[in-house]
């Protein structure tokens, strides 16, 4: 760009800066074998509901350390890298309302599954482990899709704001 | 037109694309930015000397296993930089925006 740029330049400029801005948000996966993991893990907790009733005290705790355990090395870079992201987006940007409605959203749907859950009175035969094999294969068949909705949901979000990285 | 706003680092639109995908991060590899911004390693790395030495980019390496890594972030200033020269391409939108307006509206009356 010369040293005083036309208006079309510094309008192509700007979207250069709106696009590029955004790219962050394409890479929030991270490595494949983390969601074969986590699916794993998902199916294994469901599952020894059926088949180790006793392992009812300790698995809890056992989730909790793993879930606690990820969430620290995510915060750190070499952690994120290991667990192949090669990118935090910045979450400055993402407005608050968005996020608190996701939460929101998140949190509505565990309650009413909670509250619906014993309402059933079914009883099916290996029931958590069916509902373990299922949400493991979502987990890996569709888990980096629902993350490119939820990037393009952010990405929908933030279109009001100011394209200077900061919206 | 004198457009004072404008920072002459970010005049180059290779390094504004490099400031811009970090500007979404809060830190990126340098593997990242390199595919994302379609540069060569040596292409990138000439930049990021650029702009690290104007104090805009932080560079930090370190070893994930064996191999080697270098992790990118936007500065303070960097942000300031970014922001000041969007506010300043802005600037030169809206005026030619005015300018076309104010040619418009006198065009009836001639």
């Amino acid at each position: 760009m010369v040293e005083h740029p036309s208006a079309e330049e510094a309008a192509r400029a700007l979207r250069d800066v709106d696009h590029h801005r955004d790219q962050a948000l394409g890479a929030l996966h991270g490595a494949r074998w983390v969601d074969v993991a986590f699916a794993l893990v998902v199916f294994l907790y469901l599952a020894s509901a059926d088949f180790l009733p006793s392992a009812a005290g300790w698995k809890g705790l056992a989730l909790a350390v793993l879930v606690l355990g990820y969430v620290l090395l995510l915060r750190t870079r070499r952690g994120a890298t290991w667990l192949g992201h090669r990118v935090r987006a910045d979450k400055s940007a993402i407005r608050p309302r968005f996020a608190l409605g996701v939460w929101l959203v998140f949190v509505v749907v565990c309650v009413a599954a909670a509250f619906a859950v014993p309402l059933l009175h079914v009883q099916i035969p290996y029931g958590n482990t069916i509902l373990g094999a299922v949400l493991a294969i979502v987990l890996i068949g569709f888990g980096q899709h629902l993350r490119r909705g939820l990037a393009a949901l952010i990405r929908h979000s933030r279109s009001g704001g100011a394209p200077d990285g900061h919206a | 037109m004198a457009t004072p706003d404008l920072d002459p680092l970010l005049l180059d639109p290779t390094r504004l694309s490099i400031v811009a995908l970090l500007a979404g991060t809060e830190w990126a590899e340098f593997s990242w930015v390199r595919d994302s911004a379609g540069l060569s390693d040596s292409a990138l790395s000439k930049q990021i000397t650029n702009l690290a030495n104007s104090g805009y980019v932080e560079v930090k390496t370190g070893y994930v296993g064996k191999r080697p890594r270098t992790w990118l972030n936007l500065s303070d200033s960097g942000h300031h930089a970014l922001r000041a020269h969007v506010a300043a391409l802005h600037r030169i939108v809206e005026q030619s925006q005015r300018a076309d307006n104010a040619h418009r509206a006198e065009e009836p009356s001639d």
